[in-house]
């Protein structure tokens, strides 16, 4: 047996085919297809975070609510997934945010364009502790000063 | 007209017709699900075979479809994925070695059917020892099958950096091997991989 055949068989046990993880993948790959399909509004979307720490977190929104933003804005450019599932859409020619104010909250410091989605299946946020935290309502969606929005319109293949 | 011919057509077609892409992922899951299984433990390879054909799926409109078969663009991206996990990978090949070892000295206890476990061992720490480049390689050429011209296409190097890589990984393969066999009391001192 040469070194071929040796790294052939080796871990093979390993390496078969795992149905329970095979049926997760498909339904994964699925889910993507659907989104990128889907055009009713009332059709749930979903987004897989792509977060390193949290890389199989589900969110799901409504087309609705994706359709509600302006073109120019893809799933691709979700920055960041947060608590709640919440997740936020910069433009890429968002401007730098301004410094913040001491008593500024995170949503004022997020750059001019940002979009935050939050998913209508989300945990109803805690009482606001002041007008910042009002992002966290679920199903919202909420332009943090779209100085770069161009329209809010029907569906794009941006939005895809 | 071949499957792979088909995997082309298919690639195309699910740019207007997205839901064709499962034909994709129903003919190829389980070579690179296998693929991934030898590299890394089983959760973790289920997880990056699934996100494998996400992100094929994202890039379909990139596919080349001068190549019929999908299936090299696939490992491709699968081992880009790997990448992300490659300190992963070398601590469970030593604790592979480390079990097997443990394992050989009770052979009451060894599978029958497996590898013997000493030999299982010394592999493990053989491939611990190559270089993430040559690994990549020599698995895809011994475990998925691919060719010199397909390893090529799907981690996008030159077909004479292929034919070396894989050399290089077989013959360090080989006299780590045959270096174990001849001192079979001695340990060995394995070079880490880069």
């Amino acid at each position: 047996m040469n070194e071929i055949d040796l790294i052939r068989s080796f871990r093979a046990s390993t390496s078969s085919r795992n149905g329970t993880g095979a049926q997760r993948a498909r339904t994964r790959l699925m889910d993507t297809v659907d989104a990128e399909r889907g055009s009713d509004p009332h059709q749930s979307w979903a987004l897989v975070g792509s977060g390193r720490h949290r890389p199989s977190r589900r969110v799901v929104f409504t087309a609705a609510a994706f359709l509600a933003l302006p073109t120019g804005y893809a799933v691709g450019k979700t920055t960041g997934v947060f608590g709640g599932g919440t997740v936020v859409l910069t433009p890429e020619t968002a401007t730098p945010a301004p410094p913040p104010q001491s008593e500024s909250k995170s949503a004022r410091r997020l750059p001019e364009g940002t979009i935050v989605l939050t998913p209508q299946t989300a945990t109803p946020a805690p009482p606001p502790a002041d007008s910042g935290s009002a992002r966290r309502a679920p199903g919202r969606v909420i332009r943090i000063s779209p100085g770069t929005a161009k329209s809010v319109g029907g569906p794009s293949k941006d939005l895809r | 007209m071949s499957e792979s011919t088909a995997d082309a057509e298919e690639i195309l077609a699910s740019v207007g017709e997205p839901e064709r892409f499962a034909v994709i992922f129903d003919r190829h899951y389980a070579a690179i699900r296998d693929y991934l299984g030898r590299r890394i433990d089983t959760s973790r390879a289920d997880d990056l075979a699934a996100e494998t054909f996400v992100v094929a799926f994202r890039r379909r409109t990139a596919y080349d479809a001068t190549y019929a078969s999908a299936l090299p663009w696939l490992f491709g991206i699968a081992v880009n994925l790997l990448r992300r996990h490659r300190r992963q990978e070398h601590r469970e090949l030593r604790a592979y070695a480390r079990a097997a070892s443990e394992l050989s000295r009770r052979p009451n206890e060894s599978d029958a059917h497996a590898m013997p476990a000493d030999l299982a061992s010394q592999l493990a720490n053989a491939v611990r020892s190559l270089k993430h480049r040559d690994r990549d390689v020599l698995f895809l050429y011994a475990c998925a099958d691919l060719s010199y011209a397909e390893i090529s296409r799907a981690l996008g190097i030159p077909v004479g950096t292929v034919r070396s890589r894989l050399a290089r990984g077989r013959k360090q393969v080989r006299e780590l091997l045959e270096g174990e066999r001849t001192r079979p009391n001695e340990g060995t001192v394995y070079r880490e991989s880069a």
